[in-house]
């Protein structure tokens, strides 16, 4: 068994980081946007400084963080399901799971409400399919 | 390559969700209580809310799903890492990395940075025990991955 490639796997990770940065932005900026201003008035924060940079920053340094994992899942599970979009898909899924069950349970404790997180879970799952698509692209072995 | 035991598979993230749901009991029942209790404060969420029946069966279904995805994820990476503690390990600390992140960008603004440290390495802890216990119970019929 070849062990993981992992300069392919920072190097898929960056690309899935990317593209899954410029998904969230485009969310927030567009479906998201009402959710999160109201979000931030319920939870007593300012919403121009939740649309700062500094707010910002730690999000786009998850997104990368969300892709370099992807990348190894995919790369982890690949001599599993044979290299391909299908075991993209099954690694950024497996991963969008675990996300969604604990913002579920968010949601069930108040924190959020079930339309946003409906809208939220949709626009995720659309970020999560390209950011592991682009990035298992990018992925090879020897 | 042999096909995932999708008999274990149920078997082995049932014990996890169990070993999980005891270890998020005790964490946010107990260590983080009055951690939660803060937040709902300053966050204008209603405690009441927090801790209903339906948020705890959420909850414990919660679990019970992140259970059955650590051993799905330990039988996914089986061929590539090889069976035993070490990639259970691996397995749950993947599934911990993807909450961790979620409480990350909540900690930016729902949460705060000492909550999200003190409920991360709790989380890791049931990630990690949940990981063992539903990986020791998966098998496969063909032991050569």
């Amino acid at each position: 068994m070849a062990s993981i490639n992992t300069g392919r796997v920072v190097v898929g990770g960056l690309v899935g980081g990317v593209v899954a940065n410029a998904c969230d932005f485009l969310w927030n900026m567009t479906i998201m946007k009402d959710d999160m201003t109201a979000m931030a008035q319920r939870f007593g924060m300012d919403p121009a400084a939740m649309q700062s940079m500094s707010a910002a920053a730690p999000w786009i340094v998850i997104d990368f963080v969300m892709g370099l994992l992807t990348v190894f899942a995919y790369a982890a599970m690949r001599p599993r399901f044979g290299p391909g979009p299908k075991t993209a898909l099954i690694a950024g899924i497996t991963l969008y799971l675990a996300v969604t069950a604990i913002l579920y349970g968010f949601t069930s404790m108040g924190m959020m409400p079930m339309g946003a997180f409906g809208r939220g879970s949709a626009t995720s799952l659309v970020t999560v399919i390209l950011g592991s698509l682009a990035g298992a692209a990018v992925y090879k072995e020897a | 390559m042999s096909r995932v035991n999708g008999g274990k598979l149920v078997a082995g993230g049932i014990l996890a969700g169990v070993v999980m749901n005891i270890c998020d009991y005790v964490s946010n029942n107990f260590i983080l209580a009055t951690d939660w209790e803060h937040i709902a404060r300053i966050r204008n969420v209603d405690m009441a809310d927090m801790s209903s029946p339906s948020s705890l069966v959420t909850y414990v279904v919660v679990d019970m799903l992140l259970g059955l995805l650590v051993v799905w994820t330990y039988a996914a990476i089986r061929p590539r890492l090889g069976q035993g503690p070490g990639t259970a390990i691996v397995a749950g600390f993947m599934v911990f990395l993807a909450q961790a992140l979620l409480m990350a960008s909540y900690a930016v603004s729902f949460l705060t940075w000492d909550v999200f440290i003190r409920g991360g390495v709790l989380m890791l802890v049931s990630a990690l025990a949940g990981a063992l216990a539903g990986g020791w119970v998966y098998a496969e019929d063909d032991s050569v991955d």
